[in-house]
């Protein structure tokens, strides 16, 4: 029996060492196939934060972008503004010309074109008084003079 | 209405007559003198001269005048006249030369043009040359005496020659007013006199003169091919200019001065040159006292008072240029620099007494332009100047570094000298104009292609300075100051669209910027409410003329095909005097009522004539329209 | 109000028309496809044409008042006859020139066209051809043709530059190059009624008012001028300063549009605005300018009014139609007195 076991324990062993083997392999390619499973998820998670950051990224870059554009929007209005009396007039109520906002800006701009008309209106409105005293000083220049032409006619 | 017809307007003999004032009796007419070709006139005209003073015994200068008149060919027609400086010259030429032989075909006959005159006055061909009676014109300033003071201007235009239409217009507010209107009262051009009292029109055979409300003719002066005249400053003496005949090399009657009320021909100027002179060849001093010609680099001053003796007053040589002032008998003149060690010379020179008021000398003097203040008191002289001058290999000398200087003479005081006072103006100036009644000198500039308006002033006995330079959007060439101060207009007519700027001097703001397409002149009127734009010539589109208000307000336009004359008639100096004028100024609130009542009452009033005339129009053309539908409707129904 | 701006043509716009009801504008220009769009939209419903189509400028175009038929004539010497819906062909005959005008008759079945003169072989002529008649379609068959039109004086051929029915289609009356107007009666052969100094230039557009009664004529002369429909007897002009190509009455108001400006050979690129390329609107009695319409960029060829006359239309060298709706400072104005 010792013999027949010893005779077929390499056997055994050979077979119990191919099952260990086996098992382990099997083992070892189940582990292979997890392992390339999570890295397999972990990369598609990677590649979407990747993504989610990126577009987050260019969101924020955007909206800075705007932010700037509109800045300078807003600047270059002002200095527009600027270069005319009534427009240095409203912008003189602002104290901090580098942070105003867009409805800030509306609201100046509705300010400035109002300057502008009423500054157009008092403007004509000034012309048409010195028309019209230029006009009445000759008239009444010219009333004044007929007698003395007369006279000198008749002298 | 055509008033004046060719036998009005001189038959040839007379056109010759010498001046009454002279006195007949030392004029002679010589006949049957040779027929000379017209190159050879002048040989002819010397052989006569030569024979008179040969055998008369007289002096060059005791032949007054002489006329030797000619076929449209320039060939004489074989007499001629002579007139001496008294009758006993007459006497003793007729004593000695009647009969005498000329040469185997000509024996010269004379008479006395006395004795012609009582000959040619029994010829049925002959309207006898009656000596004109004071006609008392009627009242010469009567625009001024109207009411309202509407400026009144002329206005021609027609095609060619011959189909012009003249009429004057007052500018009367809604519309124009038509004041006179004739076909063929002008054969060329039409001019106001400088006080607006004449109308002075040009024809084939003279100028007349137009006066009064009815526009009458006044008078007229005699010279052929008349081109163009110019009055003296105060209207009492005319000259008139023809065109210089081509086959003649110098003209004897180019330019004939005329003497304006009583129409006498006072004397004659000859011109050699091929242009025709300019009208102000002759240029007078304000108070019409003196005038001047300058010809071969000199300048002779003449007194008007004696005329007729043709002497020279006072003479000045070597001159380049000279300008009267506008006020006083005051001439500015300027001599070259001789070399390089007589610098050029500015002088100002007072009459009657020649007295040396002001000179300046200065070296690297190109040219020189006199720009006087309308008042007189500021002379400024533009002095186009260089920084060195390098002779030529082959002759002529290049001049580098060019600039402008501005030599400013200040005649505000009369009993101190002049002072003269410099600026040095780097840019090119364009043009430059004083304000008339003010100190204030505008300059245009220009510099890097950038045209730009400067504002120079002197008030208060200050040395003149730069109060301000504008750029300018467009490129402008001209200034047109307002006759009353003040507004002054820049514009350009170069170029298809014409730009006008009107600022006001006061503020120096742009009070309005313009285009005008295709501008050709502009003209202020004269009491400087009004500026007119016109587009002229033949083969200009949209011939006519636009009436701003002195800020640039469009006011009106009319259409005038082949518009070839716009004059604002000009008004003589205001008889009021400074102290009324400034208490007009200060009372001007007691005018206004009136005047604005005046003018609602106007503007009614046209409103209400148009609105009649409309209803008048929807009336005809409605009932006119019925007519036809009733017609319409019964073919409808049949 | 903005315009619509009817962009689709490649030369310059030579006519335009609304249909009776006015929702179809049909255009015609010097290049070859004569176009209809939805006048309220400016949108391009189709092209006559290329199929078929002609192949040279299209000078005049008119809808039928059913809006069935639209018939064109052409500098490619002929004229065609399309179906205005499926814009497919039905007929075309050649001209021995171009055809300058066409015309349809008020009950739609007849329609005339104006060919030019050319030298001495053929004559100036007014056609007239019946829709319904097949040998009218294909030959020479007509109801009518008229072809001379010679100077009393000295005997020239006045070429029709215009074409138009009179009223009640009994009679046509022509603009011709010569400034000259002639109504010929159809009826009465040989019965016409001349004015021959109706203008100093060329007539380039007549226009009846809405009832027939008058209408509006545009001449080279700068002028554009109102005739009595029956006996052209002269009503009113309307100085323009500028050669008037084109002139329409108002179907609602007192009103007459022009519209023209200076020939395009002599502008200048600079003078736009001195061409003085606007429409132009008229009192009809007063004969006073009130208002002008600016944006083309050259001289208006041709104008109409819509039929409910709440807009108008203008066709330009510019190649541009511009559709404007009248807004209500323009109702509000009006000419007091």
């Amino acid at each position: 029996r010792d013999l027949l076991s010893n005779l077929t324990r390499p056997h055994k062993s050979d077979s119990r060492q191919k099952s260990l083997e086996d098992r382990e392999r099997e083992r070892e390619q189940q582990a292979k196939a997890a392992k390339k499973n999570k890295d397999k998820e972990s990369a598609a998670a990677e590649a979407q934060r990747m993504q989610r950051d990126t577009k987050q990224f260019e969101e924020q870059r955007n909206k800075l972008r705007e932010k700037e554009l509109e800045k300078q929007v807003i600047k270059e209005k002002i200095e527009k503004m600027k270069q005319t009396e009534f427009g240095m007039r409203v912008l003189k109520e602002l104290e901090d010309w580098e942070n105003v906002d867009v409805k800030e800006l509306d609201r100046l701009e509705q300010r400035h074109r109002e300057e502008m008309r009423r500054e157009e209106e008092e403007n004509n409105q000034r012309l048409k008084i010195q028309e019209k005293k230029i006009d009445h000083i000759v008239r009444a220049k010219h009333l004044e003079e007929v007698e003395l032409r007369r006279q000198d006619n008749e002298a | 209405v055509d008033d004046i017809t060719d036998e009005d307007l001189l038959a040839d003999i007379l056109k010759d007559k010498p001046s009454e004032d002279a006195g007949m009796e030392s004029v002679i007419i010589i006949d049957n003198i040779p027929i000379a070709p017209a190159e050879k006139l002048d040989k002819l005209k010397s052989v006569v001269r030569k024979l008179i003073i040969t055998h008369v015994k007289i002096q060059p200068d005791e032949i007054v005048n002489e006329i030797f008149p000619v076929e449209e060919n320039g060939s004489n027609k074989g007499f001629a006249f002579f007139e001496f400086k008294d009758g006993s010259i007459a006497e003793r030429t007729k004593a000695v030369l009647d009969g005498f032989r000329f040469d185997k075909q000509h024996t010269l006959t004379i008479d006395f043009f006395t004795d012609f005159e009582k000959y040619v006055s029994q010829s049925d061909e002959w309207e006898e040359p009656v000596r004109r009676v004071f006609k008392d014109p009627g009242n010469l300033r009567w625009w001024l005496e109207k009411e309202d003071s509407y400026d009144q201007y002329l206005v021609i235009c027609g095609g060619n020659s011959g189909t012009e239409m003249a009429a004057v217009f007052e500018n009367s507010p809604v519309e124009p007013l038509l004041l006179e209107q004739r076909q063929h009262w002008t054969d060329r051009l039409a001019m106001w006199s400088p006080l607006g009292t004449y109308l002075a029109t040009f024809h084939q055979k003279g100028v007349a003169l137009w006066v009064g409300k009815e526009f009458k003719q006044f008078t007229k002066f005699t010279q052929n091919d008349v081109v163009t005249a110019g009055f003296s400053p105060k209207e009492r003496y005319i000259l008139t200019v023809r065109n210089k005949p081509e086959h003649l090399p110098v003209d004897d009657q180019s330019m004939i001065l005329w003497d304006v009320v009583t129409s006498t021909k006072l004397r004659s100027f000859p011109w050699d040159r091929r242009e025709t002179p300019p009208a102000d060849t002759v240029k007078w001093s304000a108070d019409e006292k003196f005038y001047a010609l300058l010809a071969k680099e000199t300048i002779n001053v003449y007194e008007a008072e004696n005329v007729i003796s043709n002497k020279t007053f006072h003479e000045i040589k070597e001159v380049a240029d000279f300008s009267w002032s506008p006020s006083q008998s005051h001439l500015a003149f300027w001599v070259r620099e001789q070399g390089e060690n007589v610098p050029a010379r500015l002088s100002l020179v007072g009459f009657p007494d020649k007295a040396d008021l002001r000179t300046k000398q200065l070296f690297h003097v190109l040219d020189c332009q006199f720009v006087w203040q309308k008042a007189g008191e500021y002379m400024a002289v533009k002095v186009n100047r260089y920084k060195s001058a390098k002779k030529r290999k082959l002759g002529g000398i290049d001049y580098t570094g060019h600039y402008f200087n501005l030599e400013i003479f200040n005649l505000t005081n009369a009993k101190k000298e002049v002072p003269v006072e410099s600026i040095e103006i780097k840019d090119a100036i364009i043009d430059l104009a004083w304000e008339p009644n003010g100190s204030i000198l505008v300059l245009l500039t220009a510099a890097d292609a950038v045209t730009s308006v400067s504002f120079y002033s002197g008030r208060l006995g200050k040395q003149f300075e730069l109060v301000k330079k504008l750029p300018l959007r467009h490129k402008v060439e001209r200034i047109a100051w307002s006759p009353m101060g003040q507004f002054v207009t820049l514009y350009t007519t170069s170029g298809s669209v014409g730009y006008l700027t009107f600022i006001d001097t006061a503020d120096l703001t742009i009070m309005a910027d313009l285009e005008h397409f295709l501008l050709s002149e502009v003209h202020w009127d004269p009491t400087g409410r009004y500026l007119t734009a016109v587009t002229k010539g033949n083969n200009k589109k949209d011939n006519g003329y636009t009436i701003y208000s002195f800020q640039g307000r469009y006011v009106r336009n009319e259409k005038v095909d082949g518009l070839s004359v716009f004059a604002w008639r000009p008004r003589p100096p205001t008889l009021l005097s400074a102290e009324k004028q400034k208490e007009i100024r200060r009372n001007l609130k007691k005018y206004a009522p009136e005047f604005d009542a005046k003018d609602k009452m106007l503007l009614n009033k046209a409103s209400r004539e148009v609105s009649e005339r409309r209803k008048r129009q929807m009336e005809a053309f409605m009932e006119r329209l019925e007519r036809t539908r009733r017609a319409f409707d019964l073919r409808k129904a049949y | 109000m903005r315009p619509l701006l009817l962009q689709g043509h490649e030369r310059a716009i030579t006519q335009i028309k609304y249909n009776r009801d006015g929702d179809l504008l049909f255009t015609c220009s010097k290049d070859k496809l004569p176009t209809v769009w939805h006048s309220q939209t400016g949108e391009r419903l189709g092209t006559y044409g290329p199929d078929n189509g002609h192949n040279g400028a299209v000078w005049s175009i008119d809808v039928s008042w059913d809006s069935k038929k639209v018939v064109t004539g052409s500098g490619d010497a002929s004229w065609r006859l399309w179906d205005c819906e499926t814009g497919r062909m039905i007929r075309a005959t050649t001209t021995p020139t171009s055809v300058r005008s066409v015309s349809f008759s008020y009950s739609g079945h007849l329609f005339l066209y104006a060919t030019d003169a050319q030298g001495k072989t053929s004559s100036a002529a007014v056609i007239v051809k019946d829709t319904r008649d097949p040998s009218h379609m294909q030959g020479d068959a007509c109801v009518l043709s008229l072809e001379t039109f010679q100077n009393e004086k000295d005997k020239s051929v006045n070429k029709v530059s215009s074409a138009v029915w009179g009223p009640f289609d009994e009679s046509i009356i022509c603009g011709h190059n010569n400034g000259g107007l002639s109504l010929i009666e159809l009826r009465q052969n040989d019965f016409t009624i001349t004015n021959e100094n109706a203008h100093s230039a060329t007539i380039m557009d007549i226009q009846k008012s809405k009832d027939d009664i008058m209408f509006v004529t545009a001449s080279k002369d700068t002028k554009a001028k109102l005739f009595d429909s029956t006996t052209l007897e002269e009503l009113k002009t309307y100085k323009a300063d500028r050669p008037v190509n084109s002139a329409a009455i108002s179907p609602i108001k007192q009103h007459i549009l022009l519209g023209g400006g200076q020939e395009a050979m002599q502008v200048t690129t600079t003078d736009i605005r001195q061409g003085k390329f606007e429409a132009r609107f008229f009192h009809m009695v007063f004969e006073e300018e009130f208002g002008r319409v600016k944006g083309h960029f050259g001289p208006i060829n041709s104008v109409a009014f819509h039929p409910d006359g709440n807009s108008f239309s203008t066709g330009g060298e510019d190649g541009y139609v511009r559709v404007h709706t009248l807004d209500d400072t323009y109702f509000d104005f009006d000419l007091t007195f």
